[in-house]
């Protein structure tokens, strides 16, 4: 069964917090800041590809 | 020449893949994978043929109205705005006549997409309560049979699982293509794959451990897991002492099911039995996801009651690696707040079909559900993917045929074909051809709307703007973009409920010109619009939240996991899960029938017009073991019949290594658009498998009503290609 200890279930709750709030800013292509800048810089249009519209 | 490239959610399947669509001089030209890589693998052939979709010379482009006899496909075009307004005045002539139950819509909302709980809401403003729609059968009626156990229908954290249970699901490559590639991702971290199916499908043969049960007895299945969960103290103790209610009821029907028992009923070896119960059960965060399979089967409420209890008891609910409850998103407002449910007069909902012989998911049910998910949730109507507060298509499309137990005489068809999305096709035909009025809104002339008055031509993903929620199964929000125009007066179904709610004087519910001020309206929570959204970003994860009923408790009249179902109790059934078999093949019908498998190509009856799709399928299948194909002296290639004490299906032989012995697999909905014209209603009763499954009592699940497609009796014979095939095959 999934029977965790307190902490254990509080340590993967956390750490699946932080997962999702770092994904959902590293990967939504914001047009400000970092999250945006890191994407662009990462997902560079390939030759022949036409950028997504911003 | 101009160019761009939009951020897409695909509607072609109901999985809804984040794509990106790429135009020139206003012509969708490619629709290609996303740019996040995360999401880049989330693509198959039919969103690949998507251009090929939205550009096919047979699309509708302007509204048709009926000229000759009902089905006859005779037409002549008219205005979107005659069309319209003849079409109030025929729906207020019927609703003076009938009442508002006299009326009925049905419709598919991963098609149509731009709905937004309108249709409910005009419907609930006119006090029409008969809506039905093919997730009655698929998810929908999963989500509502969730809520009783403990008020929200979960989801699956497939990135942090270690074990994952498929009852006969068999996504693949080109099939619920994002859930493929999230078991392939937890496979390669090491979790288990569990695979429940007669066949020896695609997950199978990759499965750490396949169960190849008879078709239909997942109910009895998971009664043997229990009996080996509950034996064995495999269950997590605190969370079923506190948070839930019934568990002496349960553990005594639990041990009406032996092993011994459940191998009997099943055909799977006990030793098999318990060995998959003790992976599931001691995995540190095991999921069981949603499967169209349970969905259609005679003890269907009672399976699909199984699977939350055995979540709930192994400690699997609202925890990471499990399942989770996600409630509503908070920045977006809900289709459950739109459709205005709480307008519906009681006598009108108690009028819903469905209400009184089959009432899991209609208004009866949802009305004991209210208090206590306005409570956890904060609104009294939970929509879960569109399947709460349902009509019963059968009762539905009964009252069409014979007026029983009242006269339904105008019926419309959003993104449905109805006519082969549900169980007796015969009927169905019965009912539509007894309507006064019938309303098609489509991308292509399918049989549905063959049968109507009028035939209004929809719009695609690529030529709409939309924000997509999964229907409130995620909390997610993602981005669909308008990249071109939709062809001449195709328009979407916002467009038609608005307009014919404004003909209907219902304006002021109905003050949004177009989908963005509707969409704008649904962020206003967020106090943002829809060109701000589409400006930030291309989706939103909302940040989860475990366990939060130790806040709330559960949306259950108790507030805790009812393992014991008050509601089904009140409404006069077995509290507690059961198993109960389904009419078993005889003599003159041998097999175990089981319909409705997806074939990669098509979604349901869709896309058989579309050339790159069909080559990859271009006719039928019926599957059978190599042992049974000689018995019945068939060989691979035979052309056979199908047939059933209703119906029967002409389709290709296909002998395959991968069938259980004494089992027959029929696909879903196939009809032949290339024979409009030649065939009545373009070969729709060919092949089509919504003629061989009966709606009578025997064959119905008690509490919801859904037909058993999983293993109803039926045989196989040989016999010719159809002339029509031979002849369209030859031109």
């Amino acid at each position: 069964m999934t029977k965790r200890t307190e902490l254990h279930q509080r340590s993967l709750e956390l750490k699946a917090t932080v997962m999702s709030w770092a994904a959902n800013k590293l990967f939504t292509f914001k047009q400000t800041g970092i999250d945006g800048y890191l994407k662009r810089s990462m997902l560079k249009p390939k030759r022949g590809q036409t950028a997504a519209t911003e | 020449m101009s160019s761009e490239t939009k951020y897409s959610v695909c509607t072609i399947c109901d999985i809804g893949c984040q794509l990106r669509t790429e135009a020139e001089d206003g012509k969708v030209t490619r629709v290609i994978a996303h740019d996040n890589p995360m999401l880049a693998n989330n693509i198959c052939f039919k969103g690949v043929a998507a251009p090929s979709i939205h550009n096919h010379p047979d699309r509708l482009r302007v509204p048709l109205k009926r000229v000759g006899k009902r089905g006859e496909d005779k037409w002549e075009e008219t205005s979107y705005e005659q069309a319209m307004d003849e079409i109030a005045e025929r729906l207020q002539t019927v609703v003076a006549e009938y009442g508002p139950e006299g009326f009925a819509v049905s419709t598919s909302g991963w098609n149509t997409q731009t709905t937004h709980g309108t249709d409910r809401r005009f419907m609930n403003l006119l006090g029409a309560p008969n809506w039905i729609s093919g997730v009655a059968l698929c998810a929908g009626n999963t989500a509502a049979v969730n809520k009783l156990t403990y008020g929200w229908f979960p989801m699956g954290d497939f990135g942090n699982t270690n074990c994952i249970v498929l009852f006969g699901h068999n996504p693949r490559k080109h099939s619920w293509t994002p859930i493929y590639n999230q078991i392939n991702a937890a496979r390669a971290r090491g979790a288990k794959i569990i695979v429940l199916d007669p066949r020896i499908s695609d997950q199978a043969e990759q499965a750490d451990l396949h169960l190849r049960l008879r078709a239909g007895t997942d109910a009895a299945m998971c009664l043997g897991w229990l009996k080996v969960i509950f034996d064995e103290e495999l269950y997590d103790k605190d969370f079923v002492r506190e948070w839930c209610v019934g568990f002496e009821e349960l553990r005594t029907r639990v041990d009406e099911y032996p092993l011994e028992r459940v191998e009997q009923i099943t055909g799977v070896d006990r030793k098999l039995i318990a060995l998959a119960a003790r992976t599931y059960a001691n995995a540190d965060g095991a999921i069981i996801p949603w499967t169209p399979i349970t969905d259609m089967q005679i003890s269907s409420t009672s399976a699909i009651r199984l699977h939350s209890i055995l979540r709930a008891v192994t400690g699997n609910l609202d925890v990471v690696g499990g399942e989770t409850l996600g409630g509503f998103n908070k920045s977006y407002i809900p289709e459950s707040e739109i459709a205005l449910h709480e307008l519906l007069p009681e006598e009108q909902k108690a009028k819903q079909l469905g209400f009184e012989h089959h009432p899991v998911f209609t208004y009866r049910a949802a009305e004991m559900l209210k208090e206590p998910t306005e409570k956890v949730w904060g609104f009294p109507y939970a929509d879960l993917v569109m399947g709460c507060h349902m009509a019963n298509p059968t009762e539905v499309f009964r009252a069409m045929a014979n007026g029983d137990p009242y006269p339904i005489k105008a019926f419309f068809a959003l993104g449905n074909n109805a006519l082969m999305s549900y169980p007796n096709q015969h009927q169905i035909l019965k009912g539509m051809m007894n309507q006064d009025l019938i309303v098609a809104h489509e991308l292509f002339m399918t049989p549905t709307a063959m049968l109507a008055d009028y035939v209004l031509p929809g719009d695609v993903f690529s030529e709409r703007n939309h924000i997509a929620d999964s229907w409130n199964w995620s909390t997610r929000l993602t981005l669909s973009q308008k990249v071109v125009e939709p062809p001449e007066q195709a328009s979407s179904t916002f467009q038609f409920w608005r307009d014919l709610a404004l003909r209907f004087g219902f304006g002021n519910d109905f003050p949004w010109n177009s989908l963005e001020e509707l969409l704008d309206y649904r962020l206003s929570r967020s106090d943002r619009t829809f060109a701000e959204f589409e400006q930030a970003g291309y989706m939103e994860v909302q940040t989860p939240e475990f366990r939060k009923y130790r806040k709330t408790g559960f949306a259950t009249p108790s507030g805790k996991v009812e393992l014991s179902s008050s509601i089904l109790a009140d409404l006069g059934f077995d509290p507690v899960p059961y198993y109960r078999e389904a009419p078993v093949p005889t003599d003159e019908y041998p097999y175990a029938v089981f319909s409705g498998v997806r074939e990669d190509p098509f979604f349901q009856t869709g896309q058989r017009n579309i050339p790159e799709l069909r080559r990859r399928c271009p006719l039928p299948s019926v599957f059978i073991h190599p042992d049974d194909a000689v018995k019945e002296g068939l060989v691979d290639g035979d052309w056979v019949k199908l047939q059933t004490a209703f119906g029967e299906v002409t389709a290709e032989l296909s002998v395959q290594d991968s069938m259980k012995q004494g089992h027959l697999r029929v696909p879903h909905g196939w009809w032949y658009p290339e024979l409009r014209g030649e065939e009545d209603l373009a070969g729709a009763f060919i092949s089509s498998d919504a003629v061989l499954c009966s709606d009578e009592d025997e064959f119905l699940d008690y509490e919801q009503g859904v037909p058993h497609f999983k293993g109803y009796p039926g045989r196989v014979v040989k016999t010719a290609k159809p002339a029509a095939l031979d002849l369209q095959e030859a031109s």
